[in-house]
C-alpha cells in the first residue's frame, strides 16, 4: 500500500474516532443559536441509564388501611384545635414507629402476616420487572417500603435533564401504582367502584377467565396480551353481547385500571374479535400490564389495600441519593479513563507504534460499547462497568498474545510480513473458540439472566464480538499504518534477529 | 544461576494452602450462619437493618443540612453511629434515613428518636403552632427477595459453567475437562470462603462476579492447556515429563496470567479507592468493589498457581497430558 493511500485511511479513521469522542463525550451547557436554552448532553451524560450504584433509588412506603406513620398520629395529637384529637388518642395504639387502629390489633398476628405475605407478592412483582437492583422491606412489620432504581441517565439525576427525569420518575410511579393492586380481577359497567355494578356473577371468578398475560415488542412499538380460556371467551362474550353500548371496565380489587393506569376498556355490545386480547402500548405500561395480570391470575393477590384510606391516600414516591455519593458516576467515569490511558500507554511503551495500533483499537473499543450501551438501553452498575472492563482486557490480551506470538516468530528469523502471517495463523483457533465461547456464555446470561444480571451479559457479548472483530482490524490497521515504514521491525518493537554471517 | 519456579513440586503446598483456606471460610460461615444469621454478611437488597427517619417541612427547615446537624448533634450525645444515609425530597419537604446495623439496640434508638424530636420542636416553635417535622425509628426486615433473580441467574451460571466444561471436553478431552472442573471448583471454592471470612457485603452483583470468575477461570485454563498441548508438540523429542511440561507452560503464561487478572484486580482496587472519596457511607463502598477484587484474587492465585501445580498430577498417571496432542499432529510431526 502506498503513502498516500496508508495516511487516507489513517487519517479518516482517527477523525471518525475523534467526532464520535466528541459526541460521545462533551456535553454543551448552551448549544450556539439556541440563546442558551437547548442544553447538548453527550452519549455517557445523557444516553446511559445509571443504575442506583450511581444516581440513587426511588422507594414508596406502602401502609396498609388502619396504619399512619407517626408524623401523622402527633400532627393531629399535638394540636390542641383539632377535631378529631380524642377519636386518634381512641383508635390507635402505637407500635413500633406506627400508629395502627385498635380493630386490626384484635387479631395482631394475622395482620402482620398478612402484611409480610403481600410483601412477598409485591417482591414477586418487581422481581419481573428487569431491574438491576431492587429491595422490598417489611417496616416493623406494619408496613412495606419498595425501592427501585431511579435510573437516571447522569444528566437526569443532575437535573440537566428535566424531561427525562421526569418520565422515569412516571414510570416509577405508575410501576408502584400498578404492583400494590390488591385484590382480584373484576369487570363492571363503569369507571367508579362505588356507582357501577358488577358485569360478572358474584359465582363466576373474572379471573378465571385467563391462562395468562405476556408482553412482547417489534422494532420498538410494544403489546401486552391477555389470554382467554376456551370458556373464559365464551363467558365474555356473553357478558360483552348481553348489553347494547357503553364500556366495560376492568379492575383489581376496587381500582378500575382504566382510571389508575389508563387500562383500555372493553366495548359493550360488540364481541371479541379472538381469545387473544392484544393492547399496543409504550413498553413499561405492557410490562405493567403483563405482570399485575400474570400475577393476579396465578391466585397472587394481596390481602390489604395500601395507601388507600382517608390519612394515607397516595403512594409518595421519593428519591434518595446513591450511597455512593452524588459524585460516583464521575469518578467510575475518571476510572475508566485512568485505565484506557494505561492500556494505551503500556502498549506504546512496549510495542511502539504497534502499540499505536492497539490504541486506536481500544478506542474504538470504548466507543462502540458506550454507543451499544446508550442505544439498547442498558442499565450501567458497577458490575456492568467491570463486564464492560473485562472486555476490554479481553482486547488487550488478545492482541497482545498476537504480538508476542509474531515477536517470537520474528526471532526465529523470518521477516515481519511472514511472522504476521504465521503469528495470525497459529493463534487463530485459540482466539476463535475463546470468543466463540465467551460470545456464547453471555448470550446464555442475557438470555437467562434477570436484571444486573442479564445487563452485563448483553455488555459482554457486544464486548467480546467486539474483540473478535477488532482482532482482525487490528491486523488491517497495522497493514495500513505499518506499508509506508521503512523498518517494519521497528514498528512493532521488535529486534531484529541477528544475522551470524555478520561476525 | 538462574533457578526455575517449578509449580509442581509445590502442589501439596498449594493444597494445602486452598484447602485451609476452603475450609476455614466454610467452617467461618456455618458459625456465622448460626450466631450472626448469615453464611455471607448479606447486604444492599437483602440486608435488614435498623433506621431513624426524619420527615421533614421546609415551614420548618430550610435545608436537608439544618435536620441533619440537628440529628448528628443528637447521635453524637447519645454515642451511636449510623453506617449509612440517605435522604430524598418532596414537594413539601425531605426525608432523611439513618441505617444502623440490626445489632443497634431498639431502646437505645429510641431514646435518640426522642432527643431528636424535643430538638424538632423547639426548632418548628419558632415557624408554626404545630409541629409538622418528626422523626421514628423503625425495623427494617428484608426479604430475600427477587427469588425468580437468584433462580435465573443460578441457572445462567451452571448453564456457564457446563458449557465452559463442553468445551474443554471437547477441545482437550478427559484432562481438558478434568482440569476445567477443578479450576472451576477450586477458584469458586475460595471466592466464597474468602467472603464468608472477610464479611464484605453480599449483593446481587455477586452472581456477575460468580459468573465472571467462570470467564476468567475458563480463558486461563483455556490458555493454559493450549500452552501445554503446544509445549507437548513442540518437545516431543526432548520426551519432557507431564510435570516438565506443565511446568514450563505454567512459566511461560504465567506473566500474562498475572497481568490479567492483576489488571482487573487493579481496577477493583482503583474504583475502590476512588469511590471511598466521593461515597457517602463507608460501608456502602466496600460491596461490590470488594466482591471484585475477592474474585480477581481468588482467579489469579487459582489460574496461576494452584491449577499448573496440580494438573500433571491429574494427568501424568496414564500420560494423559501427551494425548492433548491429536495423533494426526504427532505424525505431521
Amino acid at each position: 500500500m502506498g503513502k498516500i493511500k496508508s495516511a487516507i485511511i489513517t487519517a479518516l479513521l482517527v477523525a471518525a474516532i475523534l467526532v464520535l469522542a466528541l459526541f460521545a463525550t462533551i456535553s454543551i451547557p448552551e448549544l450556539p443559536g439556541s440563546n442558551g436554552v437547548v442544553r447538548y448532553n453527550s452519549f455517557i451524560s445523557g444516553g446511559i441509564h445509571l443504575g442506583s450504584d450511581f444516581t440513587g433509588e426511588a422507594y414508596a412506603m406502602l401502609y396498609p388501611e388502619g396504619v399512619i406513620t407517626s408524623a401523622d398520629y402527633y400532627l393531629v395529637v399535638n394540636d390542641d384545635e383539632a377535631e378529631n384529637k380524642q377519636e386518634y388518642i381512641d383508635k390507635y395504639t402505637s407500635r413500633g414507629g406506627y400508629f395502627v387502629d385498635n380493630e386490626k390489633l384484635e387479631d395482631e398476628k394475622a395482620f402482620k402476616e398478612s402484611i409480610l405475605k403481600d410483601a412477598e407478592i409485591i417482591s414477586d412483582r418487581l422481581s419481573q420487572k428487569g431491574y438491576s437492583s431492587y429491595s422490598v422491606t417489611v417496616v416493623d412489620g406494619y408496613a412495606i417500603k419498595m425501592s427501585v432504581p431511579t435510573n437516571f441517565t447522569y444528566a437526569a439525576y443532575k437535573s440537566y435533564d428535566n424531561v427525562k427525569r421526569s418520565e422515569e420518575l412516571t414510570k416509577i410511579s405508575t410501576t408502584m401504582t400498578v404492583v400494590k393492586l390488591s385484590g382480584k380481577l373484576g369487570l363492571r359497567d363503569g369507571a367508579d367502584f362505588k356507582t357501577s355494578k358488577s358485569l360478572v356473577s358474584i359465582n363466576d371468578d373474572f379471573g378465571s377467565f385467563f391462562k395468562g398475560a405476556s408482553m412482547g415488542g417489534v422494532a420498538g412499538t410494544y403489546f401486552f396480551n391477555i389470554d382467554l380460556t376456551d370458556e373464559g371467551y365464551e363467558s365474555l362474550n356473553e357478558i360483552l353481547l348481553s348489553q347494547d353500548s357503553g364500556n366495560a371496565y376492568i379492575y383489581i380489587g376496587e381500582t378500575s385500571l382504566s382510571s389508575a393506569i389508563n387500562f383500555p376498556t372493553l366495548s359493550l355490545g360488540s364481541p371479541l374479535s379472538g381469545k387473544i386480547l392484544q393492547y399496543s402500548s409504550s413498553e413499561n405500561f405492557a410490562q405493567d400490564a403483563s405482570i399485575i395480570f400474570s400475577s393476579v391470575i396465578a391466585g397472587n393477590v394481596l390481602t390489604n389495600k395500601y395507601n388507600n384510606d382517608d390519612v394515607n391516600t397516595t403512594t409518595q414516591i421519593v428519591t434518595v441519593n446513591s450511597v455512593f455519593g452524588d459524585m460516583a458516576a464521575v469518578y467510575l467515569a475518571v476510572a475508566v479513563l485512568l485505565v484506557i490511558v494505561a492500556a494505551i500507554v503500556c502498549s506504546v511503551i512496549k510495542y511502539k507504534l504497534l502499540g499505536l495500533v492497539n490504541a486506536l483499537m481500544i478506542l474504538i473499543y470504548a466507543l462502540s460499547l458506550i454507543t451499544s450501551i446508550m442505544l439498547l438501553n442498558i442499565q450501567l452498575t458497577i458490575a456492568g462497568a467491570f463486564t464492560a472492563i473485562l472486555g476490554l482486557a479481553l482486547l488487550c490480551f488478545t492482541n497482545f498474545y498476537v504480538f508476542e506470538t509474531v515477536r517470537r516468530e520474528t526471532q526465529a528469523g523470518r521477516t515481519v510480513q511472514a511472522s504476521v502471517k504465521l503469528g495470525y495463523k497459529k493463534t487463530l483457533a485459540g482466539v476463535l473458540d475463546l470468543h466463540i465461547l465467551l460470545v456464547l456464555a453471555s448470550l446464555i446470561l442475557s438470555l437467562v439472566g434477570v436484571g444486573e444480571l442479564a445487563a452485563c451479559g448483553l455488555i459482554f457479548f457486544i464486548g467480546s464480538l467486539a474483540s473478535y472483530i477488532l482482532y482482525w482490524f487490528t491486523r488491517f490497521m497495522w497493514y495500513v499504518i505499518s506499508s509506508p515504514v521503512k523498518d517494519k521491525f521497528k514498528f512493532g518493537g521488535f529486534a531484529r534477529e541477528e544475522d551470524d554471517d555478520e561476525d | 544461576m538462574k533457578t526455575e519456579f517449578r509449580f509442581s513440586e509445590k502442589m501439596r503446598i498449594f493444597a494445602i494452602v486452598s484447602a485451609c483456606l476452603i475450609f476455614i471460610g466454610l467452617i467461618l460461615g456455618t458459625v456465622f450462619h448460626f450466631t450472626i444469621g448469615g453464611f455471607f454478611n448479606y447486604g444492599g437488597e437483602y440486608s435488614s437493618y435498623n433506621t431513624i427517619t426524619v420527615s421533614y417541612k421546609y415551614v420548618e427547615f430550610g435545608s436537608e443540612e439544618e435536620v441533619d446537624k440537628l440529628c448528628k448533634d443528637v447521635f453524637a450525645e447519645n454515642g451511636v453511629s449510623s453506617y449509612a444515609y440517605t435522604s430524598g425530597t418532596t414537594n413539601v419537604g425531605g426525608e432523611i434515613e439513618y441505617r444502623f446495623t440490626c445489632d443497634t439496640a431498639f431502646s437505645k434508638l429510641n431514646g435518640v428518636v426522642d432527643g431528636i424530636n424535643t430538638k424538632i420542636a423547639t426548632v418548628a416553635a419558632e415557624t408554626s403552632s404545630v409541629n409538622q417535622s418528626y422523626a421514628a425509628a423503625h425495623e427494617h426486615k428484608a426479604l430475600l427477595g427477587g427469588e425468580r433473580v437468584l433462580m435465573m441467574g443460578s441457572i445462567a451460571l451452571a448453564t456457564v459453567v457446563a458449557l465452559q466444561l463442553i468445551y474443554c471436553a471437547i477441545r482437550f478431552k478427559l484432562s481438558g475437562l478434568m482440569i476445567a472442573l477443578l479450576a472451576d471448583a477450586h477458584n469458586i471454592g475460595i471466592i466464597v470462603a474468602l467472603l464468608a471470612i472477610t464479611r464484605v457485603p453480599v449483593t446481587s452483583s455477586l452472581l456477575v462476579f460468580g459468573v465472571i470468575a467462570v470467564i476468567a477461570t475458563a480463558i486461563g485454563t483455556t490458555l493454559m492447556l493450549d500452552r501445554i498441548r503446544r509445549n507437548a508438540k513442540d518437545n516431543s523429542e526432548k520426551k519432557l515429563s507431564p510435570s516438565e511440561i506443565s511446568d514450563m507452560s505454567a512459566r511461560q503464561n504465567f506473566k500474562s496470567n498475572i497481568c490479567f487478572n492483576a489488571f482487573l484486580a487493579i481496577i477493583a482496587a482503583l474504583l475502590f479507592a476512588l469511590m471511598s472519596i466521593s461515597s457517602l457511607s463507608p460501608i456502602a463502598i466496600i460491596s461490590p468493589v470488594l466482591t471484585a477484587l475477592v474474585v480477581f484474587i481468588a482467579c489469579g492465585y487459582g489460574s496461576t498457581f494452584f491449577v499448573p501445580a496440580v494438573y500433571p498430577y491429574l494427568t501424568q498417571a496414564d500420560g494423559k497430558i501427551i494425548k492433548l496432542i491429536k495423533p494426526s499432529q504427532k505424525k505431521a510431526k
